[in-house]
């Protein structure tokens, strides 16, 4: 399939799904096991909650500016059993954001910051005793 | 709020890393400390903006890693810290050589001379062929044994490298830990589907055990000549000789380490020393109290 956009409403951000990250493509890419949860995961990453609703809740969005998301059972996203999704924040401001599934803190630019990781725990999405295994690239 | 991200105990000193806020090290004492008179005096405290993690205690020093580059920190002196511009993202040691293995951020392999007053120095860089091939891979740990290195790779399985650099690999399907067992001359894994035993060098595993409720493996360390398993939401003790596995806690648990009797964990940020011992639970003492270690038997042998 090629890239595509992914119509989101208008005041919220652009999305773009790359080719080489979509599950039915070849090469060696990580990629998401589909369309759907690769839309799920960068509403959940931009509204900042579940129920893609806009309203306080910021992005989860790390110091860098990327925006990164993890489904509310944990389950897998990504063909290699990547549980997180990456959303490096773009060149230009209004381009399209893209992403892929990834399983953080094996290179510094897949580092979690702190306090999103904080943000996290203090929401209910991770678990306080889940940090350790984040860091240390196990499943949790 | 500060979170723990690692346990370590070295020379009855537990090493406690938080989340971007450094280290605690304090002394503990038992029976055995008393007998052997430790005398090494260690900062307390070690200031870090980023988190420290694959902390590996060697002489004296802590070598970890911040930012995915190497570290090497002395825990006598709190202002001696060497910044290595080395690549990180796995540690282990090889006391046969004696070596630092350090897997980079691009899955090279660079073996290094350890050093403890000077910069570090890379001797050799080899690549994987397991690794390259299948590449992107996250190695989710990395032992040695005996010259030999293992790792457990996320979504793929264990490689296994020999001294000649000859690979085997073992598929599995989310492989979390890997340890050789050289009591029994096997290795053992925690995959997300359970914990797998492979006799050395044959593929397919002999047996595969699951946790209860099958809560997912995550790490495995040798323990007493038993396997314990650090479980998503417990602690499990696996009997070889009575091909029985027990569960020593029942409750999250964020980090965990072992020293002689002692299992060392964190469980919703409080910290525990369990054993099976009462007399190590007795004579158990924590020189700052503020920590709050509790001490419990747990009841199993």
């Amino acid at each position: 399939m090629p890239d595509f956009i992914y119509n989101r409403p208008a005041n919220r951000k652009k999305y773009l799904s790359i080719n080489k990250h979509q599950a039915t493509t070849g090469g060696s890419h990580s990629k998401w096991l589909s369309i759907n949860v690769e839309k799920d995961m960068f509403d959940y990453s931009d509204y900042g909650n579940y129920h893609k609703t806009a309203n306080q809740n910021t992005s989860w969005i790390c110091s860098l500016g990327n925006l990164w998301a993890i489904k509310e059972d944990k389950s897998s996203v990504g063909t290699r059993e990547e549980q997180f999704g990456f959303f490096q924040q773009p060149v230009n401001v209004n381009d399209e954001w893209h992403g892929y599934p990834v399983i953080p803190f094996s290179q510094v630019r897949l580092n979690i910051c702190d306090n999103l990781l904080k943000r996290w725990v203090a929401d209910g999405i991770l678990d306080i005793d889940d940090i350790a295994m984040i860091l240390k690239k196990k499943r949790i | 709020m500060k979170i723990i991200t690692s346990i370590n105990i070295y020379n009855f000193h537990v090493i406690i890393s938080y989340l971007g806020d450094g280290l605690d090290v304090i002394k503990f004492e038992d029976l055995r400390s008393k007998r052997l008179k430790i005398s090494a005096q260690y900062v307390e405290k070690i200031l870090s903006r980023s988190t420290l993690t694959e902390i590996t205690p060697l002489r004296h020093h802590i070598f970890g890693i911040e930012n995915s580059k190497l570290k090497n920190l002395s825990l006598e002196n709190e202002y001696s810290i060497i910044y290595e511009d080395i690549s990180a993202s796995q540690i282990s040691f090889d006391f046969t050589s004696p070596s630092l293995i350090v897997l980079n951020e691009e899955n090279l392999i660079q073996e290094i001379r350890p050093s403890f007053t000077k910069n570090l120095f890379i001797k050799d860089k080899f690549s994987t062929k397991s690794l390259q091939e299948n590449a992107p891979l996250t190695v989710s740990n990395m032992r040695n044994n005996h010259g030999q290195i293992l790792m457990s790779i996320r979504g793929f399985g264990i490689t296994l490298i020999d001294r000649e650099r000859k690979e085997t690999i073992y598929r599995t399907e989310d492989a979390q830990d890997v340890l050789f067992m050289n009591s029994h001359n096997i290795i053992v894994v925690a995959d997300y589907k359970g914990i797998l035993f492979f006799k050395d060098r044959d593929r397919k595993p002999f047996k595969t055990i699951r946790l209860k409720d099958n809560d997912i493996p995550q790490e495995i360390v040798s323990f007493n000549q038993k396997l314990l398993i650090k479980g998503k939401n417990g602690l499990y003790l696996y009997d070889f000789s009575q091909e029985q596995i027990s569960c020593i806690w029942n409750q999250k648990v964020g980090a965990f380490a072992v020293y002689f009797d002692m299992i060392f964990l964190s469980s919703q940020n409080k910290l525990y020393m369990i054993s099976y011992s009462n007399s190590t639970v007795e004579h158990f003492k924590i020189r700052n109290e503020k920590l709050g270690v509790e001490a419990i038997n747990y009841f199993h042998k």
